[in-house]
């Protein structure tokens, strides 16, 4: 057998084999409909002669000499092949992946910001109420690494990023993994121009690596909630109380909903039809003015009398998938305790666990927390993005077990 | 009840009193809020599409819908009568609730038609199946290199593009998705 594996090393792509007939391939091995054996790599596939059976897909390295001849050099076990072992992105994906994933790291490093790491497992992984985790001993995988980067941040760390794993229990779909990597960046004395520009910077830096290079070199489209609702639904968000505009404008499009929606759901039943596939079709566009309502960790705006209360968070689209969510975070520490407090009575409601208060964090904000700007940003779906893909079993080595 | 996470692709449930089945499935979570699954519907009786999304906790009625295979017998104006392989018992579908299906039928084929509170509203056949020409200009040899086409009647009145060397009486292969002329054949055993 190490002979045979030596042979192999010289193989040819099956593209290139095809050409001249003669010589060594490898690649995996299947029947197609008309049952016929078809060999595939990267660069092709190719029918195999019929005198060659086979009894269930596997790789197979096989010898071609110019007299017609073939002879198979080695061939994987049955077992070792079945499709849960089988690599779902092929190997030039995930090689234009992990470019993407040195270039994110080299635009940073370039501008002076520090990579760190904050903890996988720890006491409060995330308050938002619909968002889950599993728990390790006493303490929880994070769903984010934000607090602890937050805390980092009045420690005196000026600009700082993140890159790492990141933990959402059943949150499963095309653009959705239950773990995920999730790339965090903050900047203090910064608000959401700052972090406008750096999206705008690192789309442009990332442009060479896509499969349309002139899409991310234009500049982000800048619009608000308020004027998607209008350009999309032609509807007027006045205030993010009354829920008899979005019902109306829900029965006039024929989505049901239920009579005890809140605004927000209300609102994310007209967004996600009908405006959320739209953004950023031509190119990257970033959405901001957010209602009041959805301020999660971000700071509010000066509410004002008549106008839409808004808060300081922004998206990034890219034809139609949310890519980053950004904050002007919120630092002020009694704000964020009682925005914790709410949080927490929403999950006793939920019947979800109630995690314990950030207190080391809240410490850091009562200690003096600069005014900063955050952004998580998935960096799959950033690569997905890139590479004009839609699902991550196109990008990542293996399917959820 | 059947909850979001049990959402699949071909699932068949009930809204509104039709029965729907899934052709798409896809969980989204839109910032840190609540998380929602996009659908892609099929009305299973007007075979219209709907996208509907559903509140992460929302469910669903399952549509029972039952399938039975069974053997065309025979076309009565409208009407076309199918047997049930095992039972014998026989059933009449329209032409509207068969939609394409109906141009493909012939005497003995197998299809599977399924049933919505016992109502007949589909019926499934094989991807391929083979029609004699009944009706085409003559065949053309030595054209078989070209992608010009001729139009061209089976048994069943049904109207296709086929290639030139095509001959009358000859046997083909239709493909039952897109109707359209798969290859050459020859006449099947017993037909």
């Amino acid at each position: 057998m190490p002979t045979n594996f030596e042979r192999l090393k010289g193989r040819q792509s099956i593209a290139a084999f095809l050409a001249k007939k003669v010589g060594t391939v490898a690649g995996f091995l299947r029947t197609d409909h008309k049952g016929r054996c078809v060999l595939r790599d990267v660069s092709g596939e190719m029918v195999l002669p019929d005198n060659l059976a086979v009894v269930a897909p596997c790789w197979l390295g096989l010898s071609f000499t110019d007299d017609g001849q073939t002879e198979v050099l080695y061939q994987q076990s049955v077992n070792a092949n079945s499709e849960v072992t089988r690599l779902q992105a092929d190997y030039g994906q995930l090689k234009r992946r992990w470019s993407i994933y040195q270039e994110v790291r080299r635009f940073f490093l370039e501008q002076e910001f520090l990579e760190v790491d904050t903890p996988v497992a720890v006491a409060c992984p995330g308050m938002e109420p619909f968002l889950d985790s599993w728990p390790i001993d006493n303490n929880w995988l994070r769903t984010s690494p934000e607090l602890h980067l937050k805390r980092l941040l009045a420690g005196g760390y000026d600009r700082i990023f993140q890159i790492g794993p990141c933990f959402r229990k059943g949150d499963l779909g095309r653009l959705h993994r239950e773990e995920f990597h999730m790339l965090e960046w903050y900047r203090v004395f910064a608000d959401l121009d700052s972090l406008i520009q750096d999206i705008g910077a690192l789309l442009t830096h990332l442009a060479p690596l896509a499969t349309d290079p002139d899409f991310f070199r234009s500049l982000p489209d800048l619009v608000t909630c308020q004027e998607v609702f209008a350009k999309y639904l032609d509807m007027d968000l006045i205030d993010t109380t009354d829920k008899t505009p979005l019902r109306d404008k829900l029965d006039e499009m024929g989505i049901t909903y239920a009579q005890e929606d809140d605004w927000d759901t209300l609102y994310f039943l007209l967004f996600l039809n009908f405006i959320e596939p739209k953004l950023g079709r031509e190119r990257p566009l970033i959405l901001c003015g957010y209602p009041a309502s959805q301020a999660a960790l971000a700071r509010k705006a000066p509410q004002q009398p008549g106008v839409f209360p808004t808060c300081f968070r922004l998206e990034l689209y890219v034809r139609g998938s949310e890519i980053a969510n950004g904050f002007d975070e919120l630092v002020d520490p009694r704000e964020q305790r009682a925005r914790f407090e709410a949080e927490r009575k929403v999950r006793n409601q939920l019947g979800k666990p109630v995690y314990p208060m950030d207190e080391p964090f809240l410490t850091c904000l009562e200690s003096g927390l600069p005014p900063s700007a955050g952004i998580a940003l998935g960096m799959d779906r950033l690569v997905l993005a890139l590479l004009d893909l839609t699902d991550m079993d196109q990008i990542l080595p293996f399917h959820p077990e | 009840m059947l909850k979001t996470d049990q959402f699949r692709k071909k699932l068949k449930i009930e809204l509104n009193g039709d029965p729907y089945i899934m052709l798409d499935v896809d969980f989204v979570r839109p910032g840190k809020g609540q998380g929602f699954v996009r659908t892609k519907l099929r009305n299973m009786i007007s075979g219209s599409v709907t996208e509907r999304t559903f509140k992460s906790n929302e469910t669903a009625k399952p549509a029972e819908v039952r399938e039975d295979e069974m053997q065309f017998l025979y076309q009565d104006g409208e009407d076309f009568a199918f047997m049930d392989n095992k039972t014998y018992e026989q059933i009449t579908m329209s032409r509207e609730s068969l939609g394409d299906t109906a141009n493909y039928l012939y005497e003995g084929i197998t299809g599977t038609i399924s049933f919505f509170n016992n109502i007949p509203i589909n019926c499934e056949i094989a991807n391929f199946v083979e029609h004699e020409i009944t009706d085409c200009e003559p065949g053309i040899k030595g054209n078989s290199a070209t992608n010009a086409q001729k139009p061209a009647k089976i048994s069943t009145g049904f109207k296709l593009n086929v290639p030139l060397f095509v001959e009358q009486n000859s046997w083909i292969r239709i493909d039952t998705r897109t109707g359209e002329y798969a290859e050459r054949c020859k006449r099947p055993e017993g037909r």
